[in-house]
């Protein structure tokens, strides 16, 4: 009874997600207050049966419900409690529940966050959330219902692909989707101020708070991928130009310009039709990501769905949100003119370049993604792009970029004379040469390449320290500051681990030993094990290293219950400056086996950087935050009724 | 009534009253704005309907009137579950053992369901019956490959041998010699299985990105060497 309650639960929840699509928003156009008032509960109960639909099929894989067809192909009785709750949204189906979940408790969020706001355009944002949520709930229904039967039941289930029996499945789609979602608020929310013919000041500081923890989320999801790449699929890779990574970087890309345009919007009115672009662009995007998984158009580890029919939806999804949001910003252009009596400053224009340089990565990004699927729907050949097109294409891109987040912070607003800039590169400069001096002492080699992004991370950190000195504890640059070092310590994780890993691939019995950098690996033994739903080859590895290290190493082979391609789960020594790295390979003749050891210098701070990034937002959002806005006397009387954005 | 049906009208009659509040009852803006009691009349009569309508067209309320018997008759309300299905079958051909059809599906059968001695017992009887047919082939040398833990045995490697004789693109058969030669050590003949089995399997299924993995990860091990 309970998937069926579940499914219930739905098709109401679309029904209501319809009703608080439709009759807000034309009450907005007729001046009807009652039907305006309908938007809130609306929100409140769409979400609430939701949720309960979610809790439904959590609850047919928990209870092992093997009569819903979803359950019985990716769960069985031996899966452990933790992944049977993550198989809830562990392929297709369940993972857009999850979407439409998060999409509708945003909305519940953005309902109480924005009773500053006038009566139409709240009715118009949630009309505009309301109208998306049909849209999906519409979408898992009729295309990739997870709630639909087997009878008779099967007394057991298949498996959960076993690649993605990890915890970082369990948390990596949730922070992913969050982030998704928080750019589809920021679509709603700039649709509502077009629809309302004004985009006001208070309504853009609001904004700020979405974007940031939309931000943040997308960012710690995609490092979560990342980490889970790197354990799980057992090459020592952390980015693989995937194109389901890209598309979640490409969205990414796109709200970092928009973290920087908009305190320029609200600081200095510039830049506002801009920011609005931004933010659609950063919506289609994506939805375009969404498009590229879940249409079976990309070969990858993520492409689960292969049907047309769903590539089909979610593309007339996309027109029909993105085509329209952009003529009524065509409309509505001339009022967000910026006021021409205000000229551009130092900072301004440099935050513009920074707008470009992410833009023109978002386009190679975008571009390596798309043109090779093109080619192949055209039926012009196949071609393929890899890691090469990326290096050679998009890391130069970021060259300049961090050599202007060096600069940015130390300037002045309003400061027009491009003197400041020379003034301001001394404390960078001064941080590039101490890490390179650094590095120089404390590394035992030291590449090209390896000092060209240390010194590149010395610079962003001796500007990031020079702007918390002229910021004299201004609150505000705290979070800037903090997500500027998270970019150095993720500049010197990339290109330390890159420059200076080694790596080797032997064969091995046990009894023979490895060598690899100062370490020793031992191949002490292999003997069989058995999880709750695999069984294993464990080999047992002594490490010791000149270094001091002393570790004992267990890397398996597994093979999981109905999957033929056996698993390798490696072993992973981690310290803060190295990662050892070690997976075993295949079984040979005579009891030998292939072993594969990797030696990776400072990868974790790729993460760390990630998650110090996160932080940074993190702070913004504490500081100028949730709170701030709910309180009405914190903006100005004077800009609830301002037509278009002034300098505050 | 059944349950399932108190508690679906309970949850529309709970939807109808939060939606029925701003409509009729409270007054946001203390505007006086009359109750739109129209709206309201339309919004209860059609949000039922639809969920109603969209209920019957996608859901399974058979399925819930045969789940709501007792739990001790699950079994008898899943029927054939693929337990008594395998049953049947046993049955079947314990009474006509020449059917080697169905000593193929067995096998395949108890393969799924990791009953590897039994799988290959009965891909022994099938070939036994049916003589060299290269899918059976390729999947008896799978089982037989499993059966002793991922080694691929002489007998395995002759059945593949055999297989790919007879049909030198079968795509079964070049995974699984592209694993064996991998295993062995033999990474070139491995890549060059794989490349074929690739080149037969159809673009951008499962299939072909499983063998795409495998190539990178035998390409990026011969790089090594």
């Amino acid at each position: 009874m309970i998937p069926e309650l579940g499914h219930f639960a739905l098709i109401l929840a679309g029904v209501v997600a319809l009703v608080q699509g439709v009759l807000p928003m034309a009450g907005a156009a007729q001046q009807r207050a009652r039907w305006m008032a309908l938007a809130r509960p609306a929100s409140v109960m769409q979400a609430l049966l939701v949720l309960l639909a979610f809790g439904c099929l959590a609850q047919a894989f928990v209870g092992n419900d093997f009569s819903v067809a979803y359950v019985a192909a990716h769960s069985n009785t031996r899966l452990p409690f933790l992944y049977r709750i993550a198989a809830v949204w562990g392929a297709h189906e369940g993972s857009l529940l999850l979407w439409v979940v998060l999409l509708s408790g945003c909305g519940v969020l953005a309902a109480f966050t924005s009773r500053a706001f006038a009566a139409p355009f709240v009715a118009r944002l949630l009309a505009v959330l309301g109208l998306l949520g049909a849209g999906f709930i519409a979408f898992i229904l009729f295309t990739s219902n997870p709630f639909l039967r087997l009878d008779p039941a099967l007394t057991d289930g298949r498996d959960l692909n076993p690649l993605l029996q990890d915890l970082g499945l369990v948390l990596h789609p949730p922070m992913l989707y969050l982030g998704y979602v928080g750019f589809v608020v920021a679509f709603a929310a700039v649709v509502a101020a077009l629809l309302g013919g004004r985009v006001e000041a208070h309504a853009l500081r609001w904004l700020r708070t979405w974007l940031a923890l939309a931000w943040m989320a997308l960012t710690l999801g995609i490092a979560l991928g990342s980490w889970w790449a790197y354990r799980e699929l057992g090459w020592g890779g952390w980015w693989f130009w995937d194109p389901v990574e890209n598309a979640s970087l490409l969205p990414w890309l796109v709200a970092t310009a928009l973290l920087h345009t908009l305190p320029v919007a609200l600081k200095r009115g510039h830049l506002l039709a801009w920011t609005v672009a931004l933010i659609l662009l950063a919506f289609a995007l994506s939805l375009l990501g969404i498009f590229l998984v879940r249409s079976g158009s990309l070969a990858s580890v993520h492409a689960f769905a292969a049907d047309p029919a769903r590539g089909a939806f979610i593309l007339a999804l996309l027109l029909l949100s993105v085509v329209p949001a952009l003529l009524l910003f065509v409309r509505r252009l001339p009022v967000l003119r910026a006021p021409s009596d205000v000229p551009l400053c130092a900072r301004t224009i440099l935050l513009l370049a920074n707008n470009g340089l992410l833009l023109a990565a978002t386009a190679t990004v975008l571009l390596g993604t798309l043109y090779p699927l093109l080619v192949d729907a055209w039926g012009l050949g196949t071609v393929s792009v890899g890691a090469a097109y990326y290096q050679a294409v998009f890391v130069p891109l970021l060259v300049p970029l961090l050599l202007l987040l060096g600069v940015g912070p130390l300037l002045p607003w309003g400061e027009r004379r491009g003197v400041v800039v020379l003034r301001a590169v001394r404390w960078p400069m001064a941080g590039a040469a101490l890490a390179v001096w650094g590095a120089w002492q404390g590394l035992a080699s030291l590449t090209a390449g390896a000092g060209f992004g240390v010194a590149l991370a010395g610079w962003i950190v001796g500007a990031a320290l020079a702007a918390v000195r002229d910021a004299r504890c201004a609150p505000a640059v705290y979070g800037m500051v903090l997500a500027h070092v998270g970019v150095a310590v993720f500049t010197v994780g990339v290109s330390l681990s890159t420059a200076l890993h080694i790596e080797r691939t032997a064969r091995l019995v046990p009894g023979e030993a490895l060598t690899l950098g100062g370490y020793v690996l031992s191949f002490v033994a292999v003997h069989a094990d058995a999880g709750p739903n695999y069984r294993a080859q464990r080999a047992t590895f002594q490490v010791t290293g000149d270094d001091g290290t002393r570790a004992t190493l267990f890397p398996e082979k597994r093979r999981y219950a109905g999957s033929a391609m056996p698993m390798t789960e490696v072993a992973i020594d981690a310290r803060w400056d190295r990662d050892l790295y070690l997976a075993l390979g295949e079984p040979l003749d005579a009891g030998a086996w292939t072993v594969r050891a990797y030696v990776k210098p400072f990868i974790r701070w790729i993460w760390a950087g990630c998650l110090l990034m996160a932080l940074g937002a993190g702070a913004a959002l504490v500081e100028r935050g949730l709170l701030a806005v709910r309180r009405r006397g914190a903006i100005p009387a004077a800009l609830r009724t301002a037509v278009t954005v002034t300098r505050t | 009534m059944t349950n399932f049906t108190v508690l679906a009208t309970l949850l529309m009659i709970g939807t109808l009253v939060v939606l029925m509040y701003p409509l009729l009852i409270h007054d946001e803006t203390r505007a006086r704005v009359r109750g739109d009691v129209s709206t309201a009349v339309v919004l209860a009569l059609l949000v039922p309907l639809a969920t109603a309508a969209l209920y019957v067209h996608l859901g399974r309320p058979d399925v819930l009137r045969a789940a709501a018997r007792p739990a001790a008759g699950v079994d008898a309300v899943y029927a054939p579950t693929l337990d008594a299905s395998l049953r049947t079958l046993r049955e079947r051909l314990s009474r006509e053992p020449n059917d080697a059809r169905g000593w193929m599906t067995l096998a395949r059968a108890e393969f799924e369901q990791d009953a590897i001695d039994a799988a290959v017992a009965a891909y022994a009887r099938a070939h036994a019956l049916l003589g060299d047919e290269p899918q059976l082939l390729a999947e008896y040398a799978e089982a037989l490959a499993v059966q002793h833990d991922g080694v691929f045995t002489a007998t395995a490697n002759t059945l593949l041998a055999r297989a790919l004789f007879l049909q030198p693109d079968n795509r079964h058969a070049l995974w699984l010699a592209g694993l064996a030669a991998y295993a062995r050590g033999d990474t070139a003949t491995a890549i060059e299985r794989w490349e074929r089995a690739l080149a037969a399997a159809p673009m951008g299924g499962a299939e072909a990105q499983r063998i795409e993995a495998a190539l990178a990860e035998a390409r990026a091990a011969s790089a090594v060497r």
